[in-house]
Formats: C-alpha cells, structure tokens, sequence
C-alpha cells in the first residue's frame, strides 16, 4: 500500500470531522501538517491560530500559519481542502499546480466560472480532485443507475429529490454575516449541492433550464445574518428530462424521512428511501446495509486507488461544475422569479 | 329546523354514469336545502334519470333556462363545456354553480369573470375536496397550531389518470388541458384553505410519457410539478405524475405540512396522520370519520348546501368565486412553465 501524505487546509466544524471520520481512517495515510486559510474557523472558534495549533498538537503533525506551505511540502499528496468557498480557488489552483491531489467538500467554488477553472486545472495536473457530495455513491443509488442504463425504467422522463437535513442548526456551528456571503443561498449551496449532484448523476444529463426558490424560515441565528435555511428547484434537463429538488434545515426530527429519490421513466418508477430501492413494475425491492462510514470507506479507497493510478475521480470537478452552473443559476433566479436559461457549452 | 326554504337545483350534463348522476343527484336529494327540480343533456339516458328523481328531463340547456322553477343550475359537463354554459346560465338569471375545473383555456376565465359582474347571479365551483373528513382534520390540527406556524405545504400524487372508454374524447387532448387541469383545481383549491390565502405566484415544469396506450397517457400533459406561492407568504411544491402505463405501477400520494415547530405528514407510508415536532416522539392520529363513499357524499352534500346559503343571503362562502379563478390561472400558468406576477 502507497503511503500518502496528508495536508490539511481548514480544521473548521466539516473539515476536522471529515479528517478523523474518513481521511484518517484509511490504510497507509499519515497527516503531515495543518494549516488554516483564512478566518473560516471564527464561525466555530475565536482564535483560530490557537485553535490550529491544539489540533495539529493532538494529531502529532506540523502546524503551518501559512497555507502554501502545506502545498509546497513534498511529503504531502493529497491535501484537504476545507476552506471557505471564497478562498477554494485559490488553494486548488495552487495544490493542482504543484502536482498534488486534492480533495475537498462541496460547494466546489463560488460560481461556475471558478468552478470551470478548477476543472481545467485537474484537466493539467497529474493530481486528482474529488468532491465530498452527493448519495450518488450509495448502494441503492448505485442500483438505481445500474437498472436505467439497462432499460428497465424506460425513457427517463423525471427525477425528483428531497433533502433535508434535520434536527436544527449543526451543533458548534454559528453562521457569521462574512459566512452567509461566502455561501450563497445558504442551505441551497450547503445541502442543495448533494441533491442536484445525486439528480444530475443519476439522470446523467446536463442542465438546461433552472428555476429557484430560496427561504429564511426557522432560526433567528440564520435570521440574524440573512442566511436561508430552505430552497426548492426546478429543472429542465437535456433530453426533455424534468427535475424537482427540496432542500431545507428542519428544526424538528423525522422518524420517517421523504424519499431521497423518485424517478419515473416510460415504462417503470423507482423511489430511494434510506437504504432501500423499490422498482416498479415488478415491485422489486433492493435492500442494502452498507453504513456511511462504510460508504464514506469505499469512496475513499476508490479515491486513493485514482490518486495511485490516474484513473478518474469517483466525484469529480467536472460534475461538480455542473451542479455550479445550477446554483448560480438559481441564486438569479431565485432573486427575480424567472427561469433562468443556461448558456449552452 | 329549516334554516331556509330549498333551494330548487337543475343539473346539467345527467344523461350517463358520471359526477353528475353519481355524487350530484344523491347529495342533493340527501339535502334538506336543496331540491332537485329537473335533469338535463342530450343524451336520451337523461330520462332514465329524471323518471328516477321523479323531475323533469330537459334535452336542450335552452329548455333548463327558461324554466322559472330552476333557481341554480349545475354545471357538470365536459370541461370544455363549462365555460359558454356558465355564461348561458348567468344571462338567463340563474345562480350557476360548475363542477371543476372552472373551465378549459386561460382566456375562458375573464370571459366568465365579465359574466358575473355583468349580471345578478351567483357563480360558484364545485370543489369537495375541501369538505371530506381527512381535509377538515388536517385544517383542524393546523388551526390549532400543533405544528406551530404553516410555512409550507407538500402535495404529491403518483398514479394512473382516469380511464374513459371513450377514446375519441377531447379529455384525451391538449385542447381539454391536461389531467393537471383536470384534478389540480382540487389539490390546489384544498392547498388555499389549509394556507388561508390565495395562490399568487407559480412556476412549473411540465412533461409527458408518450409511450403506452392512449386511454391512459392522453395526447396532453401527464406530469406537472409547481412551486407555488400564497398571498400570506407560504409556499407549496406540488406534483401531480400521472405518467404510469401499467397497471403494476404504484399509485399513492402524500400531503405534508411543515411549520415552525414541525411537520404533518398523511399518505405513502402511514395509515393515520404523522405529527412530528420537534424534540418530540411522532404522534400518529386516527382521523376516523365515515366511509369513503359516505364522505365523498357528504362533501358534495356540503358543497352544494353552502351555495344554496350563498344563494339565500347574497353572502359568498369560501371558497369564493375569485379565488377559484386565481387557482385555475395558477393552473395554467404552471403548465406553461411561466411565471405570474406576484
């Protein structure tokens, strides 16, 4: 098993748990060092230099103030990019530059142009990017794709997805006014962005039409900063396929959630709840008990085998860049009520 | 006690099984407020129906209108119909009351909207989805704020359209509007009261199998998704998928309503009611209530009774005739994919 280093860029909320939760659990991966871009961490922390120094104590690994020494180290090849939205770019373009890999959590930039940017740069780069986003990666949504390829549906013809993510604001974390400015629509980018991925990645078509609708509904912290809690799309898709997604952060707790997933073809329909596919006709039920952490496993091993190999990222820049051009067609479109048409590539 | 004296009702479009001979002629026999005077179409089966009721049968809508015993006339005939019908019956001085949906273009609306202010009557939609027991009882639990303040309304409804034997019918055809137009008015009609305001703003997506029989697909739209906006500021995401071919297809639908401090779910998945706050176990409540058909029965039964008081006082009841025309341009609006002024 190849050693790889790890360089971690961002030890907020999302960026420590995905370290300890997924990165680190991996074979043959070793942390190297730990530093912060910028004051992504004050919606968490007050002094992040503090706060950085402690982390990269408890994990026995170099702290760096500044940033591009994580990049420049040759004992790192892969870096975690953990950053805020706004200074993504700039940390990817450096670390795709100089050969390393990168993975990173969703949104991929602030807009599809940065976004479009990255894509080029892996495109140069011997390093491979991935994305943290998406249930496309799940069993049941793995099956779901493996039967429409086959036919079994039909003609594709609608996708409809429902996200929400339940039980109040993500404990420790606290939306600032320079938070809510670096992610746009809020829950729209932070949740919507797996919700659009799982359609587009199961639909496998790309956007044409975007229509949005985004809301500030349930907390006075989100409130306070102007951040939404909740959005909802429509989208056309290319081969007159249709598209609705449901996105929000709901103060209470469900037993039993919406489906993650429904998809009606010409011939059949299939809905995704939890670890279940049911397919219809036929009501065939596909049921599946891969835990997250087994996924998040089998997601990361697939990624590192990319990263040995060349082979392609399991979630890459190039969906991702199209799950951009739908959220900032809808920050528009949400802003005046119209569909939002996108520009053909 | 009789609160006032029948209302004497004439029911167009009573030549054949359907809403008009199955749920009207009941309801309105059942009710101590209305009093069924006659039948009408031109189907020879009117007869059938008027020896039945013991009324008159008229076989031209002329013959309904000129009768001085009719004071409302219903209005159950072909979507299409509806309009120019609603219109005859004004300017003749009936009271109209239509069965759903008001009618079968955008233009059709203003047309009958002139109608009304123009002459004496009042004008009135069917709508009795409003008034069956589930309906009440979800509006009940909203009243009482168990999921503290409506912010938004869920509706979906997975299945096969109504087959007709008929395969010549304008139901099958983009002129008679889509099954959205069809049974939307109801989800959408429903969806005000339980908001307690007007949709005012829509934007959808519409799209269509075309493959499989034609008595099930139709030649129109058979699929629409709507995110819609009230006047107080709620919003609702409504999907009608009616794009199933075969009969092993699943047919279900949910409703689920998302407050401040929770959530109503009744549908897919659960046979009584979910209540879900938060920081609470889920409650699940029986709504009881009668029978499906009894209920059925008895909203059309309620329908027509508050339009018969409608009739009696000059006071228009809920839902109102302008709101039925907000919700049927909403409609149409949705499946044009444009958006309204808000």
């Amino acid at each position: 098993m190849k050693r790889h280093g790890i360089g971690v860029i961002g030890y907020g909320v999302w960026g420590t748990h995905s370290l300890q939760e997924i990165l680190l659990r991996q074979e043959g991966v070793e942390m190297v060092g730990v530093s912060s871009h910028d004051r992504w961490g004050e919606c968490q922390f007050g002094d992040t230099v503090a706060a950085g120094r402690k982390y990269a104590g408890e994990k026995g690994c170099a702290f760096w103030e500044d940033w591009e020494k994580v990049v420049e180290d040759p004992s790192v090849d892969i870096v975690s990019v953990m950053t805020s939205p706004v200074s993504k770019l700039e940390v990817v373009l450096a670390a795709l530059e100089r050969g390393k890999s990168v993975v990173m959590d969703k949104p991929l930039a602030m807009n599809a142009e940065g976004a479009r940017r990255m894509v080029k740069a892996e495109k140069e780069s011997r390093g491979v990017g991935m994305v943290l986003c998406g249930h496309q990666y799940g069993r049941p949504c793995e099956k779901l794709g493996e039967l429409i390829g086959e036919g079994r549906l039909g003609e594709l013809r609608h996708v409809d997805s429902w996200l929400y993510f339940m039980g109040g604001i993500y404990p420790g974390f606290r939306p600032t006014e320079r938070y809510r400015s670096e992610v746009p629509g809020g829950e729209l980018t932070v949740i919507g962005t797996h919700a659009i991925q799982t359609v587009l990645a199961v639909a496998g078509r790309r956007p044409v039409e975007v229509r949005c609708r985004i809301g500030q509904r349930f907390y006075e912290e989100y409130a306070a900063v102007g951040y939404e809690d909740w959005a909802e799309l429509l989208l056309t898709l290319e081969g007159g396929v249709t598209a609705g997604v449901s996105v929000g952060r709901l103060p209470h707790k469900l037993e039993r959630q919406l489906p993650l997933l429904e998809v009606s073809g010409t011939r059949g329909y299939a809905v995704v709840e939890g670890e279940e596919l049911m397919v219809w006709p036929g009501e065939e039920t596909f049921a599946f008990e891969e835990s997250q952490q087994e996924r998040y496993d089998r997601l990361f091993g697939d990624f590192l085998r990319a990263v040995e190999t060349g082979e392609e990222s399991p979630i890459g820049f190039e969906d991702l860049y199209q799950v951009q051009r739908v959220l900032d067609a809808g920050y528009a479109g949400a802003k005046t009520g119209k569909t939002v048409r996108l520009e053909e590539e | 006690m009789m609160e006032f004296e029948p209302v004497r009702v004439a029911v167009l479009g009573a030549g054949r099984p359907n809403v008009a001979t199955q749920n009207h002629l009941p309801a309105i026999v059942e009710s101590e407020f209305l009093e069924l005077v006659g039948v009408g179409d031109v189907l020879e089966g009117v007869e059938e129906y008027a020896e039945q009721y013991g009324v008159k049968a008229y076989r031209e809508y002329g013959e309904m209108l000129d009768d001085p015993e009719v004071e409302v006339v219903q209005v159950a005939t072909p979507d299409w119909c509806h309009a120019e019908q609603v219109v005859q019956g004004l300017e003749a001085g009936k009271h109209v009351q239509v069965q759903k949906p008001l009618c079968a273009s955008l233009g059709e609306i203003e047309v009958m909207r002139e109608a009304q202010r123009r002459t004496k009557g009042h004008l009135g939609v069917v709508l009795n989805t409003r008034r069956l027991h589930r309906s009440r009882f979800l509006k009940e639990l909203l009243e009482e704020g168990v999921i503290g303040e409506l912010v938004h309304i869920d509706q979906v409804h997975v299945g096969r359209r109504f087959p007709l034997r008929d395969f010549g019918s304008r139901y099958y055809t983009t002129q008679a509007g889509s099954v959205w137009l069809h049974n939307g008015m109801h989800v959408l009609d429903t969806a005000a009261m339980y908001a307690a305001a007007a949709p005012v703003g829509v934007q959808g997506v519409s799209n269509r199998n075309p493959e499989g029989e034609a008595e099930l697909l139709g030649s129109a739209e058979n699929f629409v998704r709507a995110m819609v906006e009230f006047g107080n500021g709620l919003t609702g995401n409504f999907e009608h998928n009616t794009m199933m071919t075969s009969g092993e297809l699943p047919s279900f639908g949910f409703v689920r309503f998302v407050g401040t401090e929770g959530e109503i779910y009744s549908g897919r998945g659960i046979e009584g009611v979910a209540v879900r706050r938060r920081g609470e176990e889920e409650r699940v409540l029986e709504p009881g209530g009668p029978e499906p058909a009894a209920d059925v029965q008895a909203s059309f039964r309620m329908a027509f009774e508050e339009f018969a008081r409608t009739v009696r006082d000059g006071e228009e009841r809920e839902p109102g005739f302008e709101l039925s025309c907000r919700v049927m341009e909403i409609l149409f609006r949705a499946l044009d994919g444009e958006e309204v002024a808000r």
